[in-house]
């Protein structure tokens, strides 16, 4: 009996373990995917820092834009806290860093070095662009969630110069592919981009930031050699394809980001005479219309911020301009002037206006090209890195009644805050980042 | 009494001396034509007695003077004397409240005495439920016991309920309880529950209130253990009406009721100020601060003074840019507003209707020699209190047999279907809400022509224009240029449509055996089925991002099986001493799948009444598939004793393997109990137990939370604008979400003492329970730096707890002249700790990124969350040099949404055919985030914001301005502390308004007491009915909902944006809750 009774029970045992086995297998989702895909989704996160949110609050520091409404109203006077910046990284480190070292690894593995060098550049973006809004940030022990499950901060420095490491060897391993045969379409404006030359304008962006201008130069003569090798963001009016400034302007917010008073509008409005350019330029009345429409973006169809207006990741014109104040700081000032001057000829070939070249020199030569990139490079949260690096050479004026200075930094976000343990503290939104310092 | 006693032993004798006749007689119970069998006759005093036979007759000997009692359970006890007569015929009437011959339902679903019972279970009589009106049979409940709660989450028709027993145990896991019905487990998922979209419903609803018999809430884990993993929020267990096994051979019910619903709660407006807003918005000048001019641009109620315009109609630019209304109305661009009307009241007629509710139930009953049978169909129909398409139908049937195939062998079936249709409104955070676009109306404009034709400059016709209050610097939404951002509440109540459909069935088979004296033997099978369609249709020109057009659809599938067999013996080893056993196997399958689809942007704007897919190029047709299957097996084993009749034992264990798992888990349980008033004979406690119990019940992991998925993720932020991966290459990526081969159950164990108390020959009743329960290893998506790569991970990281109170009472105040008088009351109080998140501060539940309800360490769980103002090492706030209050760079806790008590009372009179009852409910001490209220003072549309005064001295404003004395502002004037401040537009359009990135003001005090219900009843004397042949008769009137009384404004403090999900206390632009008035009228056959 008691055999018995031991037989029946291991046999019902048994059947539970075969009823139930087996189940707990995802039907729903993939659980592997290539490289070759993955790299797009840190493309996406890349077109996103640019486009999204960094840039609207960025632009909203830099006061190219105002915020108008709802929440807006209080990013316009600064009133911001640190959850405001929870998308921002984690995009920056969930859906890039953890992608492109994703696809580094399966590169290695099939010996793809192209793949290889692509995710190399995308991850130094994804760093460099993390250290230059938010100061020392966690980059060497990011993404390595078993060894590192509190990643350290590294200096702001420290992550500039990985980057530039990175941004080195995908050079090296990218050859002269370009962006658009490699891993950059339909993400990518289908140009003549290629991953080298976009790099070397990254190295010389980043130098750029550090100050480290004579870098800045050598890679910037590397850099992006004519507008049509821009990298810009592919947009069309398919849902989910649209420029984001349309989507979040027109689709989703409407109102809560205008120019109502903006200093760029200001500056670029000819008719309004409470702020004017130190270039006088006749062809800035072209230029508003494209950018903006009354108080609001230009959202219409031809717009700058248009449902289907590609939108730079890095140009010709941030190359250009990173070579005139580059070759400035180095004492170059006819070097500085030509390359100042090739991006007014163009503009006055893109608006069909008038965009005077200048032949001045001194101080006022830097503050026209800084003011110029200001204006160009519109929505560009390399603007923002310009204007604490240069210590506001602009003169943008402080919105808040209260604020000391323009914020000189993204607050360290929330999710971060509350989950890491080497987190070193919060840091006001007031206090340089070290290459600002 | 010894006295009597003794008396009774002198004289007895004597009386047998004289001549014993032979009485005889039927017994008869109430309102049936039958014998009552097995009713006891005795003499009064003696021990001699009998019992009536099958046809309910009887036979005793007696003398005349004596009397004699009869006495049967369930009925009324009865004395009559003997006199002459020899046939003693007698009516027993029902017994309406034998306390101890409650009974309560175990875990099982079987039937076990109350006084017996060692849990802390407590059974809600059907009457008081069917009162109650509702169409769930979950929102019937609320307010009649301890430790249950129920809340309605919008008054919407065939919105779900969120149930609740004791406190919130689990983070990732189901929240409901499991609902045994008939012994057998059913769904009870709920769909929505985020901040945008319609009420979610839940699938407890399908059920027909008046179906129901009985129903127990199992609050203990002991109580609940044989069903381990699933049980971990209690059980609630249902049982369905049986055909009477006696009586009348066939019975009819038939129950008609009618509802109006009304509103219960409405926003108050101001009607001051028009559209538009400060002239400082435009120009930046301080000195036009307080300028306010009209502007149909904008979207704020801070514009000019409505009573300073000329009056008479607007300066219109007549030409071809126009337009036309349906009704013929046509609007021209305005060039100067004249017009001083406000439209506060035309426009809430515009949407809001009373609700109307047609219930039809009928029921038939019928029995043979060898079973019983139930029947029943009903029809529900419901317009709710929106004009259009916010809807519900049901139609149910049920058919329950018992079969008696033997004297041993005994089949029952329960089984029903339902038929639901329902439309619903969309609400919260969402740019096609309801109450977003009603609300943020400025009073001066007119809502009611929403939709028409427009004209553009060149008379190029745009159809179904719709006409909004809010454009920008190009589309004059005003005249339906351009899709608006918010909507015209007219335009979402008749044109946007939400319908679903659902079918569901429901089949559950049980075969019983008597194997042999004490040994039984029980198999079930459970078999529960639905399928329900969902639309969502935005026609073109609806607002935000949907204004080309958008169809969705998703036909969902759940089917939960279950075949459960069990042996139940009982043994009797002595007078002092029995135990009984249960043993039984169970297995369980669930099956979930939802396929759906989405065409947005259609190409072909002529739709009509079709609502297809294929109306959109192929990137913007977008199919979805999400399925789901559990498995779960289990052994378990019941063991009871009673000793002495006064000493009761109670061991359980379950012992099961879940498919989420792959180690089987073992959930013990025991129980104790002790019956003291067995002790003593007591006049004033009639009844006295005191029970503890310890058990253990579990959560099982979510399914596939052991692996990282890889999906095309699309890249965007928090306010919608997303780069889709679909129309980029679909490129796969990494989840940001871990998984974890390594899971195991959470695992809840409790221990609960207790006592039920009678005092005063039961008049008075008391039931009280104290709890400490700790979920440990609650698993949850602990999040993760995300400089890690990962933003969360699965893991069994959290330990929360709760610990209790819950008093019950009951007070039978004695008949007095047919007057019958009853108050229940019950007292509940529960503290909530989330002791350990393993180091994560927070893990978001629901909400917003800017208020949200969490789970916080060392924070009550769905702890309200939000920005807070900076406050110094003293806990002052920190002021700036304006004198405004800085806000804090980082967020935290701002509310507790869990009532520090909440308690029910409820009460009865009746007299003859005649009751009054009514039932109170009390949440008291929870906090929450009046969204809504907020919002209107950004908008200026709150009363508040409509202060106008002139300033006594100079005062700051927020954004630096000083503003002179003597100068008429609109706004209202406070002291932080650094002085008088004056808060004009610019601060509650910043800091101070609902979109400020503080929220720590607009948590308020969301306490409530609700007159739940207030019923009139009476039932129509015999002598009346029964001319037109009729056994029963009843008319009752009830409001219900009526009343409430909270220190919370404008809205029913019951809503909650997050319909059923864990996240509680957030409350923005959420549909409306309703109060009713309902007639019944109940007829019996």
């Amino acid at each position: 009996m008691k055999r018995l009774v031991i037989i029946a029970l291991s046999l019902f045992v048994f059947s539970c373990e075969k009823y139930s086995e087996g189940l707990n297998v995802d039907p729903n989702n993939f659980t592997d995917a290539p490289g070759e895909s993955i790299i797009g989704q840190a493309n996406l996160t890349w077109v996103l820092i640019t486009e999204g949110e960094a840039s609207r609050m960025a632009g909203i520091f830099s006061d190219q834009y105002t915020g108008f409404s709802n929440q807006f109203i209080n990013y316009n006077v600064y009133d911001v806290k640190s959850s405001d910046f929870d998308g921002i990284w984690n995009n920056n480190y969930a859906g890039g860093i953890a992608q492109t070292r994703i696809v580094q690894e399966k590169a290695i593995a099939a010996g793809n070095n192209r793949l290889l060098g692509v995710a190399q550049i995308v991850e130094a973006v994804m760093g460099a662009d993390l250290a230059a809004l938010f100061g020392d940030v966690p980059f060497s022990q990011s993404a390595l969630p078993v060894d590192f499950p509190d990643p350290a901060f590294d200096d702001q420095l420290a992550v500039f110069e990985a980057a530039q490491n990175l941004l080195s060897l995908g050079i090296e391993n990218v050859g002269n592919a370009k962006v658009s045969d490699l891993y950059g379409s339909p993400i990518f404006v289908e140009n003549n981009a290629t991953w080298a030359e976009v790099a070397h304008t990254l190295k010389a962006r980043y130098y750029l930031i550090t100050k480290n201008y004579a870098a800045a130069r050598d890679e910037a003569k590397l850099g992006i050699s004519g507008n049509q090798r821009s990298l810009l963001s592919f947009h069309s009016d398919i849902s989910g394809q649209e420029n984001l400034y349309y989507q979040f302007g027109i689709e989703q917010r409407g109102g809560y980001l205008t120019a109502t008073r903006s200093h760029l509008r200001k500056l670029i409005n000819l008719s309004d005479i409470s702020v004017d350019r130190l270039l006088y330029t006749p062809g800035e009345e072209a230029r508003t219309a494209h950018y903006f429409s009354g108080n609001e973006l230009n959202y219409n169809e031809g717009g700058y911020f248009a449902k289907d207006a590609s939108y730079p990741i890095v140009d010709w014109y941030e190359n250009q301009l990173i070579l005139a104040e580059a070759e400035y700081r180095l004492g170059n000032e006819e070097g500085a002037k030509a390359a100042f001057n090739a991006v007014r000829r163009e503009l006055a070939v893109k608006y069909n206006a008038d965009f005077p070249e200048i032949s001045i020199g001194g101080n006022t030569l830097l503050r026209v090209i800084l003011e110029e990139k200001y204006i160009t490079m519109v929505g560009s949260p390399q603007v923002y890195s310009d204007l604490r690096r240069t210590n506001n050479l602009v003169g943008v004026p402080v919105k808040s009644s209260t604020a000391p200075n323009i914020p000189q930094r993204f607050l360290y976000p929330e999710v971060e805050i509350n989950t890491n343990k080497s987190f070193p503290g919060v840091i006001g939104l007031y206090i340089p980042t070290k290459v600002n310092e | 009494m010894n006295y009597k006693l003794l008396l009774s032993f002198l004289i007895l004798p004597f009386y047998h001396l004289y001549g014993q006749t032979q009485i005889t007689g039927t017994v008869k119970g109430e309102g049936d034509d039958f014998g009552l069998p097995g009713v006891t006759v005795q003499l009064q005093g003696t021990q001699t007695g009998t019992q009536t036979d099958a046809e309910g007759k009887y036979k005793i000997m007696a003398s005349k003077g004596q009397s004699l009692v009869f006495s049967f359970i369930g009925m009324e006890r009865k004395e009559l004397l003997v006199g002459n007569q020899s046939v003693i015929d007698v009516l027993l009437m029902e017994q309406a409240n034998q306390l101890n011959e409650v009974v309560v339902l175990t875990a099982l679903g079987l039937e076990r005495k109350k006084d017996d019972d060692l849990s802390s279970s407590t059974l809600i009589d059907a009457a008081a439920i069917k009162r109650s009106g509702e169409s769930g049979v979950i929102q019937g409940l609320s307010g009649k016991t301890s430790g249950l709660t129920i809340v309605r989450n919008s008054g919407d028709p065939g919105a779900g309920a969120y149930i609740q027993i004791r406190g919130q145990n689990t983070i990732s896991g189901s929240s409901s309880p499991l609902i045994i019905l008939d012994g057998v487990p059913i769904s009870n998922s709920s769909s929505g529950g985020g901040v945008d979209g319609v009420v979610g419903q839940s699938r407890l609803n399908d059920i027909n209130p008046d179906d129901i018999a009985n129903v127990t809430v199992l609050k203990g884990a002991a109580a609940a253990a044989v069903w381990g993993t699933g049980a971990a929020n209690g059980v609630i267990v249902i049982q369905t009406k049986r055909g009477n096994p006696r009586g009348k051979k066939v019975t009819v019910d038939f129950t008609n009721m009618t509802s109006f619903d009304v509103i219960n709660r409405e926003f108050e407006r101001q009607d001051k100020f028009g559209q538009g807003n400060p002239l400082l918005h435009e120009t930046g000048r301080a000195r036009d601060a307080y300028t306010y001019i009209w502007n149909p641009t904008s979207r704020l109620s801070w514009g000019d003074r409505i009573a300073d315009r000329i009056g008479g109609d607007d300066d219109v630019r007549v030409g071809n840019k126009r337009f036309e209304a349906a009704d013929g109305n046509v609007y021209f661009p305005i060039l100067t507003k004249n017009s001083t009307n406000t439209y506060l009241d035309s426009n809430r007629d515009q949407v809001f209707q009373t609700g109307f509710t047609w219930n039809k139930s009928v029921s038939l009953n019928f029995n043979t020699n060898s079973g019983s049978t139930f029947m029943s169909f009903s029809n529900w129909d419901q317009k709710g209190i929106l004009k259009a398409n916010s809807d519900y139908t049901r139609t149910t049937a049920r058919l329950n047999n018992e079969t008696k195939l033997t004297d041993k062998i005994k089949i029952r079936v329960n089984s029903s279907v339902t038929h639901s249709t329902s439309n619903r409104i969309q609400q919260g955070s969402n740019l096609n809400g309801f109450y977003l676009g009603y609300l943020r109306t400025p009073a001066d404009f007119d809502n009611r022509d929403y939709i028409g034709t427009y004209y553009d400059n060149d008379n190029v016709a745009t159809q179904n224009a719709h006409r909004s209050y809010i454009g920008n610097d190009r589309n004059l939404t005003y005249l339906g240029e351009g899709a608006p951002f918010y909507p015209n509440p007219g335009w979402v109540v008749n044109q946007q449509e939400n319908p679903s459909e659902l079918h569901r069935f429901l089949f559950n088979p049980e075969f019983n055996w008597n194997i042999m004296k004490g040994i039984s033997f029980t198999a079930r099978y459970g078999f529960d089925y639905y399928n329900q369609t969902r639309d969502s249709w935005f026609p073109v020109n609806s607002s935000g991002d949907l204004f080309e057009g958008s169809y969705g659809r998703s036909e969902t599938t759940e089917r939960n099986t279950s075949v459960n067999a069990f042996l139940n013996g009982t043994h009797l080893i002595n007078s002092d001493l029995n135990f009984s056993w249960i043993t039984g196997v169970q297995f369980e399958d669930g099956f979930y799948t939802s396929l759906g689809g989405n065409s947005t942007i259609f190409t072909n704007p002529f739709v009509g009444d079709l609502r297809t897919f294929g109306n959109a190029e192929a990137a913007n047709e977008t199919p979805s598939l999400t399925r789901l299957r559990q498995r779960k097996s289990g052994v378990y084993a019941v063991l009871n004793s009673e000793f002495k009749n006064q000493f009761y034992f109670e061991l359980t264990g379950r012992y099961e393997l879940p498919s989420t798992l792959t180690k089987p888990v073992f959930y013990p349980s025991a129980s104790l109990g002790w019956v003291f008033t067995e002790q003593f004979n007591s006049n004033l406690v009639t009844f006295g137990k005191v029970r503890a119990s310890y058990g253990e019940v579990g959560i099982e992991p979510i399914s596939y939370a052991n692996q990282t998925s890889y999906a095309a993720f699309d890249r965007g932020s928090s306010w919608g604008d997303a780069l889709s991966a679909a129309v980029y290459g679909n490129p796969f990526g990494r989840s940001s979400n871990s998984g974890n081969p390594g899971l195991t159950p959470e695992r809840v164990r409790e221990y609960e003492v207790g006592t039920d108390v009678r005092f005063f020959n039961d008049k008075v009743s008391l039931g009280v329970t104290y709890y400490d329960r700790k979920t440990d290893k609650a698993l949850l998506a602990v999040d993760l730096a995300p400089s890690t790569g990962f933003t969360s991970v699965w893991d069994n990281a959290a330990v929360i707890t709760n610990k209790g109170l819950e008093v019950d009472m009951g007070f039978r105040i004695a008949k007095f002249k047919d007057i019958e008088w009853r108050i229940d009351a019950n007292f509940s109080t529960n503290k909530n700790m989330v002791e350990s998140l393993s180091g994560v501060k927070s893990v978001t539940l629901n909400g917003f990124t800017g208020t949200s309800s969490r789970v916080v360490e060392g924070e009550p769980f769905a702890a309200l969350w939000g920005g807070k103002w900076a406050r110094d090492d003293r806990g002052n706030i920190v002021l700036n040099a304006n004198g405004f209050p800085e806000v804090a760079e980082e967020e935290g806790v701002i509310g507790d949404p869990n009532p520090k008590w909440k308690g029910g009372l409820g009460s009865n009179i009746s007299w003859k055919g005649l009751s009054l009852s009514f039932q109170f409910e009390t949440f008291q001490g929870n906090d929450i985030w009046a969204g809504t209220e907020s919002i209107l003072k950004y908008f200026g549309v709150h009363p508040e914001t409509a202060n106008e005064f002139f300033t006594e001295t100079d005062m700051r404003t927020v954004d630096g301005r000083i503003v002179a004395a003597g100068t008429l502002v609109r706004g209202n004037v406070t002291d932080f502390g650094a002085g008088n401040v004056l808060l004009d537009s610019e601060w509650y359009t910043g800091v101070g308004g609902g979109f400020g990135t503080v929220s720590e003001p607009f948590i308020v005090d969301g306490s409530w007491t609700k007159l739940r219900e207030v019923t009139l009843a009476y039932d129509l004397p015999q002598n009346l009915i029964s001319k037109a042949k009729l056994s029963r008769a009843s008319l009752s009137l009830s409001g219900r909902n009526l009343f409430i009384w909270s220190p919370l404004q404008y809205v029913d403090p019951e809503v909650n944006l997050t319909g059923s999900s864990k996240g509680r206390g957030l409350e923005y632009f959420t549909n409306p809750g309703t109060g009713s008035y309902i007639i019944s009228l109940k007829l019996g056959i």
